[in-house]
């Protein structure tokens, strides 16, 4: 019932749409639909319908021209995402040649609503409309939202039909090739009608012919072209987005740092990694163990400390070798990518918890788990080993925040480096015990055993429960509510079954494993739902179209690569995008863009790659002073941040 | 030493033979008489495309930002030429009585305002849009070519304020007044075509 009185308001309101009429174009909004029930994204175009035989331009309007701008402010509890731009066509005017519409276009574009209560704005649209002559229009719609119906003309399917002349990602097969000044598009994709249209400007004249022979589209670009190629490709009926990869051009302002700085980063930021709160403890652990041993002969010593070493070099080396592979496989990943996975966190998270658990009970005097506690406590080189890949695998989401550069340098490099470079970030974080293994007298000097070791212990778990609180968070920005509620519960079993052990009843060990595999089975089976990203108002969200739009029309933009389990990024975010410098970004007309990777996104993770980084935090900034985006420093301050903005 | 200064010579040589000649012409002014470029040997000369009726035109004429161009280098003894390549009956196209009272209405200072209705010089020059500048130096060699300033697209429609444009023209004119090779000496022009 109620659904069909908004039905009827719909019909009522249709009568206001939003859309104007100029000398020469008619201009309107239109929608899949007009009815905003729920908070969400909508899909909407602007539509122009002009005399006929006149045209509008593309984002790169040619020879001449130039593309409509669109200029409004969101309300509160929306966001207008910037139009997209659908594929143009090549409009002839010998001896020019330029890009646009022909009689009609649609500029699709997407609203957020957070919030569904009254509210309007208006959109001031300028445009060039051309036939031989051109002239600038401009005209102002003026968006409302009432009682949930938003004043737009409902027609899905002209919105659809320009929806899908948006350019999509390129094929897979697309290659890429330049021989002096000619570049040749090899794809499947290549049709009869195809033709390259450049993003940028100062990449061929726009009438010199292309070659199209036989799936192989042809064409010679300017002698100091050296950028990489970016632009469409018409195929049949529909366009597809090419985005030459980076990686054999140089990024301005990026140093890539030498592989021996990359090898020294890669060795202290192995040894810092013993500090971090996730190893600390189970390092120590070990520590605690060889402490005990140290009236034991100085060759076990030795082959303990020494098969720990080898322990985490193996897991190291297994690691480099998986991110190598898939690298070579074309995958795009980086470093902190572990973490994108909901399914490896919450194991993580409770891998972590567990022993934070085991650290602060006494569960390692219950003699009924005599095994365990020789794993972790015990002295063969084999559970020496096992503790060193332990403390890789508990260690692995405290690297993403701080070896970032050095991981981000391995990768890029050739194969070899990479496995040199992660070779010594092992080495690093194997020091201690590396030293230990050359020099078992060392031993001798640790502080004699004693109840001290046993708080020392203790403390550590609250440790592990700190850093599993923080796993737990980051899941949290990942997964809805009844994930979070359902690795708690894991949590709380795990916990349950250490009383079990503690108390010593009977079959205890059966139970645990009865447990553990019913949550296991669970676990393995579930739907780790995606929380919809909700946007602050402060933000608009990255795309890599928006980045172009912006940096075509001349406006400053700065780019936040961020995600939820990076600390060092929200330690910046925390510290350094204080409420002054979001006013000296509006003062400065930059647009602030977030680009959040805590899910995975290929599309974040390529441009993380053109910076010759492998993780985050990343921070771009441009202004028309600059010529190359800037990379700024990993970590910031407001201070550096103000330099930076007013500098440039 | 001799070497050196030998290669410095053939150096040079090579560099000025790069720098391409500037086509010569000869075309009717809005007083009737005939210009032609070979004329002003010595002298540095601004070739301006244009077409009162072009809105990016328009836009350049409204802001003054032509006109002080002209003013200013015109005073310096640069000859300024203002081309008209509009075909007959196009937009653009006007008669010289026509031209004169434009000069006069929008206070516009060129040293010459010339009808090209074949399209043939500026199809020599490659001349595209409207405006589309070319300096060409006191021995006719052409030193820069392409758009008035970087405010290429819509930008120079749509923005209010043009004052924080790179303008190409006087960017290139001081490199040639410091005796240094230009910079940017070709970029590609902008706004609307020329109506050959």
């Amino acid at each position: 019932m109620r659904y069909l009185v908004f039905i009827f308001l719909a019909a009522t309101y249709v009568a206001e749409t939003s859309s104007a009429r100029t000398d020469h174009a008619e201009i309107s909004i239109i929608g899949k639909e007009n009815l905003i029930q729920e908070p969400g994204t909508y899909k909407f175009g602007y539509k122009f319908t002009f005399t006929p035989g006149w045209h509008t331009y593309w984002v790169n309007p040619g020879d001449s021209g130039g593309p409509p701008t669109f200029t409004y402010k969101n309300p509160k509890g929306w966001v207008i995402n910037k139009n997209t731009w659908p594929g143009p066509s090549k409009i002839e005017y010998p001896p020019l040649m330029t890009y646009g519409y022909e009689n009609e276009v649609v500029f699709p574009f997407e609203i957020t609503f957070d919030n569904l209560a009254d509210a309007n704005t208006e959109i001031d649209i300028k445009f060039l409309v051309c036939d031989d002559i051109c002239i600038p229009e401009e005209t102002t719609l003026k968006l409302t939202l009432t009682k949930n119906i938003l004043n737009v003309t409902q027609k899905i399917e002209e919105l659809t039909k320009w929806e899908a002349q948006v350019p999509i990602r390129a094929p897979p097969d697309l290659e890429i090739r330049r021989t002096d000044n000619a570049f040749t598009l090899l794809s499947d994709a290549i049709t009869e009608n195809s033709y390259f249209f450049p993003f940028d400007d100062q990449v061929f004249d726009y009438s010199d012919p292309q070659e199209n022979i036989n799936k192989a589209l042809s064409f010679s670009v300017y002698e100091d072209f050296d950028k990489p190629l970016s632009g469409v490709v018409l195929s049949d009926a529909y366009y597809f987005e090419i985005n030459q990869p980076t990686s054999e051009i140089e990024v301005a302002a990026v140093e890539s740092i030498s592989i021996l700085t990359a090898i020294l980063f890669a060795l202290i930021g192995g040894l810092i990694l013993n500090l971090m709160p996730c190893v600390l403890p189970v390092i120590a652990l070990k520590g605690l163990s060889l402490v005990k041993s140290a009236s034991d002969s100085k060759t076990s010593v030795t082959i303990n400390a020494g098969a720990y070493v080898v322990g985490v070099i193996i897991t190291f080396m297994i690691i480099a070798f998986t991110l190598v592979t898939l690298k070579n496989a074309g995958e795009l990943i980086g470093w902190g990518y572990q973490l994108q996975s909901p399914f490896v966190v919450t194991i993580l998270a409770g891998l972590i918890f567990a022993i934070g658990v085991y650290l602060i009970t006494d569960l390692n005097i219950g003699s009924s788990l005599g095994k365990f506690e020789k794993f972790a406590n015990g002295s063969g080189p084999v559970n020496s080993m096992m503790t060193g890949a332990l403390s890789v695998i508990v260690a692995s989401p405290c690297t993403a925040p701080f070896m970032g550069a050095a991981l981000g340098a391995a990768l890029i490099q050739p194969d070899a480096y990479s496995y040199l470079i992660f070779f010594f970030l092992a080495l690093g974080f194997a020091l201690p015990y590396f030293l230990i293994a050359l020099f078992p007298s060392l031993v001798n000097r640790l502080p004699k055993p004693g109840k001290w070791m046993e708080s020392l212990k203790q403390l550590f778990g609250f440790m592990m429960f700190g850093a599993a609180i923080w796993l737990l968070w980051v899941l949290a920005n990942q997964v809805d509510a009844n994930s979070i509620l359902f690795v708690l519960i894991g949590w709380l079993l795990l916990a349950f079954i250490a009383w079990l052990f503690i108390i010593k009843i009977k079959h205890a060990i059966l139970i645990g494993v009865l447990i553990g595999c019913a949550y296991g089975y669970q676990l393995f089976n579930w739907d780790f739902k995606q929380q919809t990203v909700t946007q602050s108002n402060d933000s608009i969200s990255w795309s890599l179209d928006l980045e172009r739009e912006l940096k075509t029309n001349g406006d400053a933009y700065f780019i936040n690569y961020t995600a939820a389990w990076c600390i060092t990024c929200k330690v910046n975010e925390g510290i350094a995008f204080t409420d002054e410098i979001f006013n000296l970004f509006e003062e400065n007309n930059i647009t602030y863009l977030k680009a959040d990777w805590t899910n995975r996104d290929p599309e974040i993770a390529q441009q993380i790659e053109k910076y010759n980084r492998s993780g985050i935090p990343l921070y771009i900034y441009w202004s028309k002073k600059l010529d190359e985006p800037m990379v700024l420093n990993e970590i910031l301050t407001e201070s550096y941040l103000r330099e930076v903005i007013n500098e440039n | 030493m001799k070497i050196k200064v030998l290669f410095l010579m053939l150096s040079l040589s090579i560099v000025s033979a790069s720098e391409l000649a500037a086509p010569s012409f000869q075309l009717m002014n809005q007083n009737g008489e005939n210009i032609e470029l070979d004329s002003f040997k010595g002298k540095k000369v601004i070739l301006e495309w244009t077409n009162h009726d072009c809105p990016f035109v328009q836009r350049h004429y409204e802001t003054s930002n032509m006109q002080s161009l002209q003013e200013k280098y015109t005073e310096e003894g640069v000859i300024w030429l203002s081309i008209i390549s509009s075909a007959v009956g196009k937009q653009g196209y006007v008669s010289p009585d026509e031209a004169i009272e434009l000069t006069n209405a929008r206070s516009a200072k060129p040293s010459h305002v010339l009808f090209d209705t074949s399209g043939k010089v500026g199809k020599m020059y490659k001349a595209k849009t409207t405006p589309h500048m070319y300096i060409i130096d006191e021995n006719q060699k052409l030193q820069y070519q392409g758009a008035i300033d970087n405010m290429g697209r819509t930008g120079a429609l749509f923005n209010t304020d043009l004052s924080k444009a790179k303008n190409y023209v006087v960017a290139a004119m001081n490199d040639l007044a410091n005796g240094l090779s230009v910079q940017e000496s070709k970029t590609r022009p902008y706004g609307c075509s020329i109506k050959y």
